[in-house]
């Protein structure tokens, strides 16, 4: 009845996306996607919440009454998201300051509560914690992606080391979060004519 | 995206026009950009002329490629490509380079027009969108660099590119110059061009050339722009009259691409509203929405965003005053009835 | 498995108080440190713009500004003073303006004797990086360390003779903005006019 870790996650990291497929935690996507680092930071923090809430919640899915079952899922991650924002200011305050309030608006992030409702709820913990682990994964591959991208063509770096080359010229768009929205819209066009053709084949 | 091969045979088989929709309109747009073309060889030189070719010919590749993937062997690129190429090589400051004129056309092209569905569906005019985007990406190069234009006999026929002077104070545009503290340019050299700016926008005498050939051939609104030319000349008096600006409502009209975007951007029948009472609407705002941005912002170039902007608008203004018009028509039907 | 009112309501009601007691107590434990950071920021960043945060580890910032810098007044408004041996030997003015994309904030030094600047940092800014943000980096800043300043006249960009100050190649409206500040603060607080 419970899925097989590795089909959980072909499927979080491949062939439902959470930022590709389903369209969900654009809004961080489009922010912090500036620095591959802070790519990084802000995509394993949404997986451990994800992957401690998820767990959380699918342990206690038997005790949760159902009408308020949204309450408790929000109240759950939004521990987690706190304990995570601690930690930074914490012990990694120049991080915490370069993504400023976007570590508090994890909370907001569609995808954690998304799987909550979605897996977490009719799971076992276990899988329910690869889950919500490896769709946060998932999720950090796109930013990864797209903060190569706005990092080379906008910085000249890659992690902070220098890959520019003489002649060029950063494109100062690319630092903002308007040209996140185009690269992420490309992504999605991509991905999504390559599924319909796929639909397409298939239905011949 | 898949579609991107194009075999041999199918290359051998295209015509001009099995690749090309002709558009009349469009020819005609380009003819009544020829004062302003010609022009901008006499201020700056042939360099622009070349990049405006090489952005015409990437533009129309990208349609052709992007229109394939959605339309396979039935796509088909617009001749508004060129007029698109035209319009936003002439946006462009002078001594752009061309790698980025070649990035705003793709942009333009692939983000602004093939993404909503191709010609007749882009709710942005495509060349605006491009040069924003460039605009925003490379501000050195399109806020930095203004050559001065060259004059006499015969001018910058006989040049490749215009220089570029050391000194900043001399190369600006007419708009940075007043902003810095000096006076106001002459409104002579406005009305004929000879001050730096972008390629298309200096010679006012030009552009009304242009405009008049579009209303004559009825290619373009002229409610459009009178309106736009309304809405910021009004606005312009208010902000001088109370001191807000230093800016006259003449040295408004006249300088910038105020006049360049009324009469060739605004007008793009595509993304401007059909209605006439809309026009008249969008249009004002499109004026009163660049004299505010250039008062009140740090940005010197106020005409690009208000046109964006008011493209946006201009569906829901569409839809409002057409529920408002329905809704005054059922009044008039109840109190006959 | 059906589930009363009355389990509902207890349950949120022990949910809540569960989480909410090893949140706090996870913030007591952790405040401290979040507390001691950005004290740390702000005081490196006062001692920076006296000039005295020269290769100084974290500890020495705490140190030196317990020892150097107190909080005071200056025409009405509140800076730091930099005192020592007796002497006032500066003030640290904070500073905040409108910058091109949102406000700047920093803190103007000048000498004790308001003669001239001891240097300018900022605390946020969220200009364009790579062109306006350049404002933070040092060649830009140490422009500043020693401008002579005096009443009626206000600092531009250029060449004058006695300074010279270069705006930041690409970004001139933030450059502006921040000159802008500068002398605001500048009419304010050191010349006591009150900015129109």
């Amino acid at each position: 009845m419970a899925d097989k870790a590795g089909k959980i996650i072909n499927r979080q990291l491949f062939t439902e996306n959470q930022v590709l497929r389903q369209v969900l935690g654009i809004c961080s996507s489009l922010a912090v996607t500036n620095t591959m680092s802070n790519s990084l930071v802000m995509g394993l923090g949404l997986s451990f919440v994800t992957a401690l809430s998820s767990m959380t919640l699918s342990a206690m899915r038997s005790i949760i009454p159902h009408r308020v079952r949204m309450l408790a899922q929000t109240l759950v991650i939004a521990v987690y998201v706190i304990l995570v924002d601690l930690f930074l200011k914490a012990f990694l305050p120049e991080i915490s300051k370069t993504l400023g309030p976007y570590v508090g608006l994890i909370i907001t992030n569609c995808i954690i509560m998304g799987r909550a409702e979605a897996y977490a709820q009719k799971n076992p913990p276990l899988p329910a914690l690869i889950d919500g682990f490896f769709s946060g994964l998932g999720y950090t591959g796109v930013l990864l992606m797209v903060a190569l991208i706005r990092e080379v063509l906008g910085f000249g770096t890659v992690f902070g080391m220098n890959v520019n080359f003489a002649g060029f010229e950063t494109w100062t768009i690319m630092l903002m979060p308007p040209a996140a929205f185009f690269i992420i819209g490309s992504f999605i066009w991509l991905l999504g004519a390559r599924a319909a053709k796929k639909a397409a084949k298939t239905a011949k | 995206m898949y579609n991107l091969c194009i075999t041999n045979d199918e290359v051998r088989r295209m015509q001009y026009s099995s690749v090309f929709t002709r558009q009349k309109m469009m020819r005609t747009a380009l003819l009544a950009l020829l004062p302003v073309a010609l022009g901008s060889v006499y201020f700056f030189g042939w360099r622009h002329v070349a990049v405006g070719i090489a952005a015409a010919l990437a533009g129309a590749l990208a349609e052709y490629l992007v229109m394939r993937s959605i339309n396979r062997d039935k796509a088909k690129v617009s001749e508004a490509v060129f007029v698109t190429a035209a319009l936003f090589t002439l946006s462009l400051p002078p001594s752009a380079p061309l790698w980025l004129a070649l990035i705003g056309m793709l942009f333009a092209i692939v983000f602004a027009k093939s993404a909503f569905g191709g010609f007749g569906r882009n709710i942005f005019n495509p060349a605006l969108a491009g040069r924003c985007f460039v605009y925003i990406a490379f501000p050195a190069q399109m806020t930095m660099q203004w050559p001065q234009p060259f004059s006499g006999f015969p001018g910058g026929f006989a040049h490749w590119s215009a220089q570029l002077s050391a000194d900043t104070a001399s190369s600006a545009t007419p708009i940075i110059a007043l902003n810095a503290g000096g006076a106001p340019a002459p409104l002579g050299s406005l009305l004929l061009g000879a001050t730096g700016g972008s390629l298309g926008e200096t010679s006012a005498l030009l552009i009304a050339l242009g405009a008049a050939y579009l209303i004559y051939k009825k290619a373009a609104s002229w409610q459009m722009m009178a309106s736009t030319l309304l809405g910021a000349g009004l606005l312009s008096a208010v902000f001088w009259l109370t001191g807000l600006s230093q800016a006259s409502p003449l040295f408004t009209l006249l300088s910038g691409g105020l006049l360049f975007g009324a009469v060739f951007m605004a007008t793009d029948p595509v993304s401007a509203p059909n209605d006439k009472t809309v026009q008249w609407i969008a249009g004002g705002l499109m004026g009163a929405i660049t004299v505010v941005i250039r008062t009140f912002s740090l940005f010197t170039e106020g005409m690009m965003f208000a046109i964006l902007i008011v493209n946006a608008l201009t569906p829901l203004i569409e839809l409002k005053y057409r529920q408002y018009k329905q809704a005054k028509k059922a009044r008039a039907k109840e109190a006959v009835a | 498995m059906k589930k009363g009112h009355i389990y509902t309501l207890l349950f949120m009601v022990a949910l809540t108080g569960v989480l909410v007691f090893a949140l706090a107590f996870a913030y007591e434990g952790l405040k401290p440190g979040i507390a001691g950071h950005a004290r740390l920021r702000e005081r490196r960043a006062v001692l920076d713009s006296l000039g005295l945060a020269q290769g100084l580890s974290d500890g020495e910032v705490d140190e030196a500004f317990e020892r150097l810098v107190k909080p005071g007044e200056l025409n009405g408004h509140e800076v730091y003073v930099y005192e020592e041996g007796g002497q006032t030997l500066g003030y640290a003015v904070p500073i905040t303006g409108p910058g091109l994309w949102g406000s700047i904030s920093g803190y103007l030094g000048v000498k004790g004797d308001l003669s001239g600047l001891l240097g300018l940092v900022f605390t946020s800014q969220n200009e364009t990086p790579g062109l306006g943000g350049r404002i933070e980096e040092p060649q830009y800043k140490e422009q500043f360390r020693g401008v002579p300043v005096s009443a009626g006249s206000p600092l531009s960009y250029g060449d004058h003779g006695d300074y010279r100050v270069d705006a930041v190649t690409g970004a001139t409206q933030t450059s502006k903005a921040v000159l802008s500040m500068v002398n605001r603060a500048l009419d304010a607080v050191i010349f006591d006019k009150e900015a129109n």
